[in-house]
């Protein structure tokens, strides 16, 4: 077990190691000064432009610049925003939390649809439930997820002026700022009648998490159902079912557990289509996080941003990939015997 | 039989639930709000240092007064925080008597101690007239008043009493009172800046603002929202609305859908192909203002080869602006052939108008010694502006028009105060933009355009400097016979049309949309938009 979590470990490290290698090469790839680049400090002077360069070792050997590279990034200085002028890791952390909390909620509804449809369609197997969940779930997935928040918008909130279509509360309410995350702060804050301002939110939630939660859901339900095939054609099925279990207990006891346990792994794989719908789905709705907070720091040529938004998110998603495979590991016990055996 | 029934009638009680959780509720803290729906991210909040209009909406008459302000109906000044005012008989000497009582905002960067005085007047004026005064340098340059040279206009400011300041002029201007209401000319708190020397934040000044206007700036996350609250105590009576906020939407189509589904109460600048849609709409009004700005294509005339006036003159006729006319006006703007719109009275009519002709546009290029292949970037911007609704598909329609006569057209697209801060480099070899005049006169279309001074501090896009030019530009505004001054602009546009530093394209109308429910939002020209009677029922 050690020594898989070693290797684990050290796949991480690698990984990390290369992309901040990548990161810190953008530094002196992209146009312009690299102190600047590095920095974010746009207007200098000449002193304190010699004094960071100096600082940032940028006249000694690329070795050198990279170990203060990995110095400023451990110490979390990722310098300034150009176009804010404020701290990158400041502006990251005001909108992680926004694309965390989409991302939580969309994973909620993948799991609370995705399972029980999988398990049903598995369950009654080339029957009508199965072909008409199945195609349901085709078709979903194949549908791109920036046509189908269009698509949801012009049916929602264009035509049926059910659902707003941008952000995350309307503007008007002041909701102070704590976690980043929107109904905890509402909760925190010091608002009467809160009610229709947990209204306001969740209406501004249905239609970004409907759009992202599709394509997981899709693949969850693709899973769950031949994992659910596979299991029911086993032969401990077969033997419990001549023990006299009834088919709830069969589907509780035996085949859920057993399902559920090879789509653990594949739960990392499903946060990175998640994450990069992610970055989509907020610039559909004009949501605060990390993707529309990206892709203005393109349009603004924002460098800075740029790099280190390059790093933590790649980052954080390796990291995620890397905890999926260990958590699997020490849930399974099948993974674990191959792995010591 | 009976499960089935009632799973029938579970699952209508939860759609009819679903759909009464789509309602908005109504809450009485929204209807005491105001959302604008505005194109894009403010530079700073101080109307001074910029010629930006995002920027001047942002902050000239929603936290900001003036000394004299315009009558909404006519031109006349009206006393705003100077309470009554004296001109000398050699008009050299203007005597200001200031209102008592103004206060400044109150906010979590500052408390004031004192009410509006004289002395702000003064810090705000030095602040961008002294090169010597400590805030002079905490901004690039102030375009405005540079471009019409205040600074030497103005020699002195001093300080009467408490209440009272003078004036000295270099020499008599008429249009000086005019000058003072423009949205660039907000008064500034000199206690507030006291505190920021003392803490050698003076970036901050303009940053973060303290004003006597009608809001105060709460809050401002970039690329999402800006948001105001009322003045408790200002001076003409605290705004019918609690709260406006901004809602920043670099999208026009995206502004579109939200004023449709009730999320911006108003929005800047729908663009003419999606009149159609806001005119059928019901609970939706129109505001428009006159076609008095002007779209151009302005050339870098510090970059070789666009430093010759003929290649300029050939690349003018080599576009097909009545195509732009149609795809990208949709018909709600006028051809320009000048800055000045046909509809100001200095126009110049005997002008001969600018054709689409690509033959003859290659022969002159070829004779220019352009060879074919020539490489060219048109910048532009991404957002909508006044007198541009589509700046990129403008910049494309040109590249296919130049592509026939042999110029390859590289487009370079940025978010607006980004590219508002790249231009000052002079980096580029032609960019898209426009002009919407602040004051009434020909002269706005000129000065701040393409006038010399201009162009040293940056705000002359073709960076061209004509002596002869601003010559005929001064004796214009020194003379006071209306017949020799019309000479002088029709000659200045004559000149214009012969050298063709930027290539005029159009004069759009301009919109504003609103939900019914809001009313007296003032949106006209010559100034940034104002929130401060606004109301919503």
């Amino acid at each position: 077990m050690l020594v898989y979590l070693i290797k684990r470990v050290n796949l991480l490290v690698t990984t990390l190691f290369l992309l901040s290698l990548m990161s810190f090469s953008l530094g002196h790839l992209f146009p312009g000064d690299s102190v600047i680049n590095f920095t974010g400090q746009q207007s200098l002077t000449y002193e304190e432009y010699a004094q960071l360069r100096q600082d940032l070792a940028l006249d000694e050997s690329y070795f050198m610049q990279y170990v203060v590279y990995l110095e400023r990034v451990f110490a979390g200085d990722f310098g300034l925003s150009f176009s804010s002028q404020s701290e990158v890791l400041r502006d990251f952390m005001r909108v992680f939390p926004a694309s965390a909390e989409l991302s939580f909620y969309a994973l909620l509804v993948t799991c609370l649809i995705g399972i029980p449809l999988g398990l049903w369609a598995g369950i009654k197997r080339n029957t009508l439930v199965d072909k008409v969940i199945f195609s349901i779930s085709a078709i979903a997935n194949s549908i791109p997820i920036f046509w189908l928040g269009l698509l949801f918008i012009l049916l929602f909130s264009l035509n049926l002026a059910w659902l707003p279509i941008s952000g995350r509360l309307n503007l008007l309410y002041d909701i102070p700022y704590e976690t980043g995350i929107l109904l905890v702060d509402i909760a925190l804050s010091d608002f009467d009648n809160k009610w229709p301002i947990y209204h306001d939110a969740l209406r501004h939630l249905i239609l970004p998490t409907l759009t992202l939660a599709t394509l997981p859901t899709t693949l969850l339900i693709g899973m769950m159902r031949s994992n659910v095939i596979s299991v029911m054609n086993s032969q401990y099925i077969k033997a419990a079912r001549t023990k006299g279990l009834s088919l709830y207990q069969i589907i509780r006891r035996h085949v859920l557990r057993n399902a559920l346990l090879p789509i653990i792994p594949q739960f990392g794989l499903l946060f990175n289509t998640l994450m990069t719908s992610t970055m989509i789905t907020e610039i559909i709705f004009s949501w605060p996080g990390i993707g529309h907070w990206l892709l203005e720091a393109i349009y603004q040529r924002d460098y800075p941003v740029i790099q280190a938004s390059l790093l933590l998110v790649s980052s954080f998603m390796i990291f995620i990939n890397v905890l999926s495979d260990v958590c699997h590991t020490m849930v399974n016990p099948l993974v674990r015997k191959e792995i010591n055996g | 039989m009976m499960n089935n029934l009632t799973k029938v009638w579970l699952s209508t009680g939860i759609i009819i639930w679903l759909c009464a959780a789509c309602e908005q509720i109504k809450d009485k803290r929204l209807k005491n709000g105001l959302i604008y729906c505005s194109e894009g991210n403010p530079e700073s909040f101080n109307p001074q240092t910029t010629t930006s209009r995002i920027t001047l909406d942002a902050s000239a008459h929603q936290l900001y007064d003036r000394l004299i302000e315009k009558s909404d109906s006519s031109d006349q000044l009206v006393a705003s925080l100077a309470e009554s005012w004296d001109i000398s008989d050699d008009g050299k000497t203007i005597d200001m008597y200031l209102r008592k009582g103004v206060k400044f905002h109150k906010t979590r960067y500052f408390i004031p101690s004192r009410e509006f005085n004289a002395e702000d007047v003064i810090f705000t004026f030095n602040r961008w007239r002294l090169n010597t005064h400590p805030f002079y340098a905490s901004a690039d340059s102030y375009p405005h008043m540079q471009s019409y040279q205040l600074e030497l206009l103005i020699d002195d400011i001093q300080q009467v009493s408490s209440h009272h300041v003078r004036f000295k002029l270099s020499s008599e201007n008429h249009d000086f009172l005019t000058q003072l209401t423009t949205d660039y000319m907000v008064i500034l708190s000199a206690e507030y800046g006291a505190k920021l020397a003392l803490q050698e934040a003076q970036s901050q000044l303009d940053n973060y603002p303290i004003g006597t206007g009608p809001f105060y700036l709460e809050d401002f996350v970039k690329d999402e929202y800006i948001r105001y609250k009322a003045h408790e105590n200002y001076w003409q009576g605290k705004t019918k609305i609690d709260q406006l906020v901004f809602d920043i939407t670099p999208q026009s189509s995206n502004r579109l859908a939200k004023l449709i589904t009730g999320e911006c109460d108003v929005v800047a600048h729908p663009v003419a192909s999606e009149m159609e849609v806001l005119q059928d709409r019901p609970g939706i009004s129109l505001q428009s203002k006159n076609a008095d700005n002007i779209a151009f294509w302005a050339f870098n005339t510090l970059k070789p080869p666009f430093n010759r006036s003929e290649i300029r003159r050939a690349l003018a006729k080599a576009i097909d602006r009545q195509t732009i006319y149609k795809t990208i006006y949709y018909g709600m703007a006028f051809p320009a052939n000048s800055l000045l719109p046909p509809s100001s009275w200095a126009y110049n009519n005997n002008l001969p108008t600018i054709t689409y002709n690509p033959e003859q546009a290659k022969k002159e290029l070829q004779a220019a010694g352009i060879e074919p292949g020539f490489k060219m970037q048109i910048w532009s911007a991404q957002i909508e502006r006044e007198y541009n609704p589509n700046s990129l598909k403008m910049a494309e329609l040109i590249k296919a028009n130049l592509a026939k006569v042999g110029i390859v057209v590289e487009i370079v697209e940025f978010e607006w105060s980004t590219l508002r801060k790249k231009l000052l480099d002079y980096s580029y070899d032609s960019v898209l933009l426009g002009w919407t005049p602040d004051m009434q006169g020909p002269d706005n279309y000129f000065i701040p355009t393409l006038s010399c001074p201009a162009a040293v501090i940056g705000n002359n896009r073709a960076a061209w400097c004509n002596p002869y030019f601003d010559n005929l530009l001064h004796n214009a505004a020194a003379s006071t016979d209306l017949k020799q001054q019309k000479d002088h602009y029709m000659q200045a546009q004559s000149l214009l049309l012969q050298e063709m530093p930027v290539v005029p394209i159009a004069h759009s109308l301009s919109f504003l949309a609103k939900q019914h429910n809001v009313v007296k939002v003032k949106f006209q020209p010559f100034s940034a938009i104002s929130f401060k009677h606004a109301e919503k029922f």
